[in-house]
């Protein structure tokens, strides 16, 4: 199937400050193929797509498409040269129709530029099963639709080499499969598909070849058929790694958290978290999964005292809770880690060793009388990074220096040693590498061992499935129902992350 | 397309921002000074456009200003380095102070009202007095803004600077009012001037010399330079106006009290105005009259700025824009310039300033095409 090359990087280096984020890499890319570029976070595969893509300017190397040499200084070049990217988040204009959104920079006519831009849509939707409606507006689309969306807008600009940017991180396991049946069928019709991922599941199911990089550097290009998920994970990782997480024995004690029929609003004003109630005993982890934008943001903010509770009660050990502010609760025992962890978890330019004490500047030991004692901040600090295997130069170091899985042990670090009564946690590898993910997602195992309750939002059903002793699926602010792991199959999650009771799925409906 | 290329190529370069990663101290300084450097030249071109020699202009401001009147820009700088404190905390803490002025006026107000009252208390308790009520009416009318930011989510930038004008005409109904002068020399009373009576004799500072640089602020200076290091570096207080400034969010997560610690802020912020404003008074004016305060809160800030978040540097930052304003009058009156070349300076500067700080964020790359 696959034909010939025609896109070659040849030796691309890319230097930021600090850190060579593409050391010397070498990829091709074949008609009709989809290529899996796959690594971890920071691996540099961004860098590279971002390089191809005229954003960034390498500092050494060479693009060759078709065979000529080509200088890439914008993404105008790149789309002239027939290559489009989607990015991980959405550049739509929300108020307006999918159509108008592909007509804006895209259509050819003065007047009514819409007309041949809606049957383009059509066309698109029945050649590739890319179906969208052209008069739905962008706000009315789900998170699958968008990205449809946004690959007809690179189709539309002659795309032939097309970038997908980790594109089923937004994706309910459905959406993904649809997702990967509309790259095939691209492919089948002689388009290029780069896919960039971490997950290896998505390289053994849609690619022909990977390329592994790490570190900045490329390991390997490998045809997807004659290599397994462990060879991918050891190249992309640098070691063995276990798919598995320890699972102390532990006991399941008094129930520590109990929310009685909670109600919400969003930032809109609309209802967001919509009557749910449930409980968390000591030592137990409570999953909740589904798809971003189904209220969980909203339920975690009430959980820790940055949203106004509109009806129901939290309990926490027997106190009435509703409505606390965040330090009250910290004070009782309830850590957070937080979904935005830079926007919201750290303090960028203050130190590391300031950051491991927020929320406990004013606490004993780290204040004397008027003045912090930064002595006692930083052996603690060291301390914590040392447990918690945290790789920063110094304590001293501003903490936008961190890496992101840094960053979030370093939050992790401040929230568990603390020794909480509850634990939420929001997303907390999203976005991590493989090390880091096994660390905190065995971390907050161990802490549930320990006695701690905890509350774990994920869009990854496997964190679910790995770590929760029972989950609830959300969508649209209500619970679809709470099942252990193993009770029901990745579809009839996927079911009820789609809207389905779980009565309904069992039901066989 | 999310940059630049759509616009037609007129130049054969393009022009990139990228945000700095990591800015080194030696390069902070250097951004200071170039915007010294290039506030001079625009200066140069304004100088030679009027027809006069910028070298000799430069050369009389200067000299005059870190020479002969060595101790009026002291005097000044004291003054504006004070108030600049307490906006330095308050930038540091994304409070947006434009009110220094009237919180300065306000000071200087409650200043004279004290001595006015109590015209016949000692020196020892007349003194602390008076610079007290003038701190606390500074902080006081800082709150108003504080409580209206966190409470009610009304830009500060507004409230503080439209609090200036109220404290303007209240001075200016204080002046021409209830505390215009009475004076009789010789039998005749004089009235109508816009002007005050002195404040008691007992309550005016002691200064070097005959000049009007006074032991007691420099005194202060001293202290709340020293005083707002340690906040900002050493408590948990200065720690959460940290937090605050450098991620609201941040903040917020953390649970701490914005109510409470905005207020603070500005308790020491206005406070710090308005104890200059009484300084300014008492060792300097010694009566109020329209054009007490003359822009120091404004000019303040331009010294906030350029003095960034370090103690020295605003301490610098003040004696040189001092320099400028001391200078600038002298020349101004040896030459007969209009009055405004001193504003057209100040606002160069202010306008360096911010280029400068823009090049500490940014990197400005060119790029053929």
């Amino acid at each position: 199937m696959a034909g010939k090359v025609i896109l070659e990087m040849r030796g691309i280096v890319k230097r930021f400050p600090g850190v060579v984020a593409n050391d010397h890499i070498d990829f091709d890319l074949r008609e009709g193929e989809i290529h899996a570029l796959l690594g971890e976070n920071g691996a540099g595969k961004t860098t590279l797509m971002n390089i191809l893509y005229g954003i960034h300017q390498p500092d050494e190397g060479e693009i060759l498409i078709d065979g000529r040499p080509v200088k890439l200084r914008s993404p105008r070049d790149a789309i002239a040269l027939g290559i489009g990217m989607v990015h991980q988040h959405f550049k739509l204009v929300e108020k307006h129709t999918v159509a108008e959104n592909v007509a804006l920079g895209y259509a050819r006519r003065v007047f009514k530029p819409l007309e041949d831009v809606k049957g383009k849509i059509l066309e698109y939707g029945e050649r590739y099963g890319l179906r969208v409606d052209p008069d739905a507006y962008v706000w009315q689309l789900s998170a699958g639709e968008k990205q449809r969306v946004e690959i007809i807008k690179a189709l539309f600009a002659g795309a032939r080499i097309l970038i997908l940017d980790e594109p089923t991180s937004v994706l309910t396991p459905q959406e993904s499969e649809e997702l990967f049946h509309i790259v095939k069928k691209m492919r089948e019709d002689g388009k290029s598909i780069i896919f960039i991922t971490h997950k290896l599941r998505e390289v053994m199911e849609v690619g022909d070849r990977a390329t592994v990089l790490r570190k900045g550097k490329k390991v390997a290009t490998l045809e997807v058929s004659k290599t397994n998920p462990r060879e991918l994970a050891r190249l992309m990782v640098g070691r063995e790694v276990l798919f598995e997480i320890e699972r102390p024995e532990k006991e399941i004690g008094e129930v520590v958290l109990r929310v009685e029929d909670l109600w919400v609003l969003n930032d809109k004003g609309l209802p967001a978290v919509r009557g749910v109630s449930f409980e968390i005993r000591k030592g137990e982890i409570f999953g909740i999964a589904g798809v971003a934008g189904n209220g969980q943001r909203e339920l975690v903010e009430a959980l820790t005292g940055l949203r106004r509770v509109e009806k129901g009660r939290i309990i926490l050990m027997g106190r009435d809770v509703t409505n606390a502010d965040p330090g009250t609760l910290f004070a009782l025992g309830v850590s957070h880690i937080p979904e935005e962890r830079i926007k919201m978890g750290i303090v960028p330019n203050l130190t590391v060793m300031e950051n491991m004490i927020l929320k406990m500047e004013w606490r004993q030991p780290f204040r004397k009388g008027l003045f912090l004692d930064f002595d006692t901040i930083q052996s603690y600090s060291e301390e914590r990074v040392r447990e918690f295997d945290i790789y920063t130069p110094s304590v001293r170091v501003p903490a936008r220096t961190l890496s992101g899985g840094n960053i979030q042990k370093l939050i992790l670090a401040r929230e568990i040693s603390v020794s909480p009564k509850v634990i939420i946690a929001a997303h907390p590898t999203y976005g991590l590498d493989v090390a880091a993910t096994e660390y905190i997602r065995n971390r907050l195992a161990k802490e549930a061992a320990g006695g701690a309750a905890i509350f774990l939002i994920s869009e990854e059903l496997d964190e679910i499935f790995q770590l929760s002793d029972r989950f609830a699926v959300m969508f649209n602010g209500e619970f679809m129902g709470v099942v252990r792991p193993g009770e029901l199959t990745r579809e009839e999650v996927g079911l009820m992350m789609m809207g389905k009771r779980l009565e309904e799925v069992r039901g066989g409906a | 397309m999310p940059d630049g290329t759509r616009f037609a190529r007129i130049l054969p370069y393009r022009v990139r921002l990228e945000p700095r990663v990591e800015v080194p101290r030696t390069f902070e300084i250097q951004v200071r000074i170039l915007a010294i450097l290039l506030s001079l030249a625009i200066m140069t071109i304004v100088f030679l456009s009027l027809h006069i020699n910028p070298i000799s202009a430069f050369k009389a401001m200067f000299l005059y200003a870190f020479g002969k009147g060595i101790l009026s820009t002291l005097s000044r700088a004291m003054t504006l380095v004070l108030i600049a404190i307490g906006l330095s905390m308050a930038f540091r803490s994304l409070f947006w102070n434009i009110g220094a002025e009237g919180q300065y006026l306000v000071g200087a107000i409650t200043a004279f009202g004290i001595g006015r009252l109590f015209p016949n208390l000692s020196g020892y308790a007349l003194i602390p007095l008076m610079l007290l009520g003038g701190f606390a009416a500074g902080a006081l009318y800082g709150q108003l803004p504080a409580i209206l930011k966190v409470k009610l989510k009304v830009n500060e930038v507004i409230t503080t600077l439209m609090l200036n004008y109220i404290a303007i005409r209240l001075l200016y109904y204080l002046v021409y009012g209830p505390w215009n002068v009475k004076e009789v020399v010789g039998g005749v009373e004089y009235t109508g001037y816009a002007v005050t009576n002195n404040i008691p004799y007992q309550a005016q500072l002691s200064t070097v010399g005959n000049s009007t640089l006074s032991y007691a602020m420099m005194g202060l200076v001293a202290v709340f330079l020293i005083a707002e290091y340690l906040i900002m570096e050493r408590t948990p207080l200065g720690y959460d106006f940290k937090v605050i400034g450098d991620n609201p969010e941040a903040a917020r997560y953390a649970g701490m009290r914005f109510l409470r610690l905005t207020m603070i802020l500005m308790l020491l912020s206005g406070g710090l105005a308005g104890l200059a404003g009484a300084g300014e008074l008492m060792a300097n004016q010694h009566r109020l009259r329209p054009g007490f305060a003359s822009g120091f809160g404004f000019t303040a800030i331009i010294i906030a700025w350029l003095g960034g978040t370090n103690p020295i540097g605003i301490l610098l930052a003040g004696i040189f824009i001092a320099g400028i304003i001391i200078g600038g009058y002298n020349f101004q009156i040896s030459t007969g310039l209009p009055v405004g070349f001193v504003g057209i300076f100040q606002g160069v500067l202010l306008f360096s300033v911010l280029f400068g700080e823009f090049l500490r964020r940014y990197k400005v790359k060119f790029e053929r095409w």
